[in-house]
């Protein structure tokens, strides 16, 4: 039902002050699953996702007034839910001032007492070998191996040069492989 | 092959009992060890996952009907985002930064400092007998006292003293001198 919506169709409804509401509540149904895995995938914690998402959501109702239809709609929500899980893990080293690496780390830790997490031996292998990326590096796996995303589509998202996302997942690949060979 | 014969040579010159270890295996492995290998490894190249793409597994789950009710929450946040004047939480997180809070707390103390520092009671006691009167008339306190002061901390001392200390240091002086009081009375 949600997909019939096409961005350019929800942008035009928003703009209209009797549609607003809709519109957004069409929009929010469309984009919250892809939004809440990639966020989901950065900070880990099912809590932490979901106040990220509200807050990526309020931002998005503030903002998309003023849009231009210059880049695309999900291209524009993939950066500011990056920008958001960002500054959360920003927030949180620097809360209790522990270095960046020491963040995931406590991530990696954490995920064997999720509750919402697979309990396969090999998954939480994976995601302590994707924890241990630089964050940078870790972002760029995870929306390609897990969302399937073109590197035209992340490098859009992340200002990054394709060459270099291309070298970074590449790097990320054999990090990981090298992790569960090796463990 | 003929530096495999000349090694073999030396070896036996060496040492013949070496030679005669040489092909036979230290190491021993479990029973059919060799026949289970080739599919111990397929089984684990099996669970490694697929970077290929074919078998991508998301490892992660959510409360049960999340998706239902996250437009609602994010609708209530949305209003509520609207009507709140200032954000109590923002203004929380500033002061919960570290560097924040240890300025902040860097200031109290200097504060404190600065306080307890121009406020402080000075209490100097100089030992009498320590110092001859030549030392005393030196020093530049006793320079810099005018007249006034000195009735000010005279006048001060003589109401320190109690009425029964001053009548007796008074009976005291009259007997040491042998003076008559009646007769100081008749010449007032």
């Amino acid at each position: 039902m949600t997909e019939e919506h096409t961005d350019i169709d929800l942008l035009r409804q928003f703009r209209e002050e009797s549609t607003r509401h809709y519109a957004f509540n069409m929009l929010v149904r469309k984009y919250q699953q892809r939004l809440y895995w990639h966020i989901r995938r950065i900070v880990i914690d099912h809590e932490d996702a979901n106040d990220i998402i509200q807050n990526v959501f309020i931002k998005v109702w503030k903002s998309l007034i003023n849009f231009r239809e210059d880049s695309q709609l999900y291209t524009w929500l993939y950066r500011i839910a990056t920008n958001e899980s960002l500054t959360f893990l920003n927030q949180k080293k620097r809360r209790f001032a522990i270095p960046f690496s020491d963040v995931e780390h406590e991530l990696s830790n954490s995920l064997s007492s999720d509750t919402y997490f697979s309990g396969e031996k090999i998954q939480l292998k994976l995601q302590q070998a994707v924890l241990k990326l630089p964050t940078q590096q870790r972002i760029v796996f995870n929306m390609k191996y897990y969302d399937g995303m073109k590197y035209e589509e992340i490098s859009a998202i992340l200002g990054v040069s394709v060459g270099g996302l291309k070298a970074s997942y590449h790097h990320a690949v054999k990090k990981i492989e090298k992790y569960l060979t090796g463990n | 092959m003929k530096n495999r014969q000349n090694i073999k040579e030396e070896n036996e010159k060496l040492s013949g009992l070496m030679e005669s270890l040489k092909d036979q295996h230290a190491f021993q492995v479990p029973e059919n060890y060799f026949e289970e290998l080739p599919a111990s490894i397929q089984s684990q190249i099996s669970q490694l996952p697929d970077f290929e793409k074919s078998a991508v597994v998301n490892p992660f789950s959510v409360p049960e009907n999340y998706f239902e009710q996250l437009p609602l929450a994010i609708s209530n946040a949305v209003e509520q985002s609207q009507h709140s004047g200032f954000n109590l939480r923002a203004i929380l997180g500033v002061f919960l930064r570290p560097r924040v809070t240890l300025a902040f707390a860097s200031f109290v103390i200097v504060v404190l400092i600065s306080v307890r520092f121009f406020t402080r009671e000075i209490i100097i006691t100089v030992p009498g007998d320590q110092f001859t009167m030549e030392e005393l008339n030196r020093a530049a306190s006793f320079e810099d006292l005018d007249e006034s002061d000195l009735m000010d901390l005279l006048a001060n001392q003589s109401q320190d003293i109690s009425s029964e200390d001053q009548n007796s240091g008074i009976e005291q002086y009259l007997i040491d001198n042998d003076i008559d009081i009646t007769q100081l009375e008749s010449k007032l």
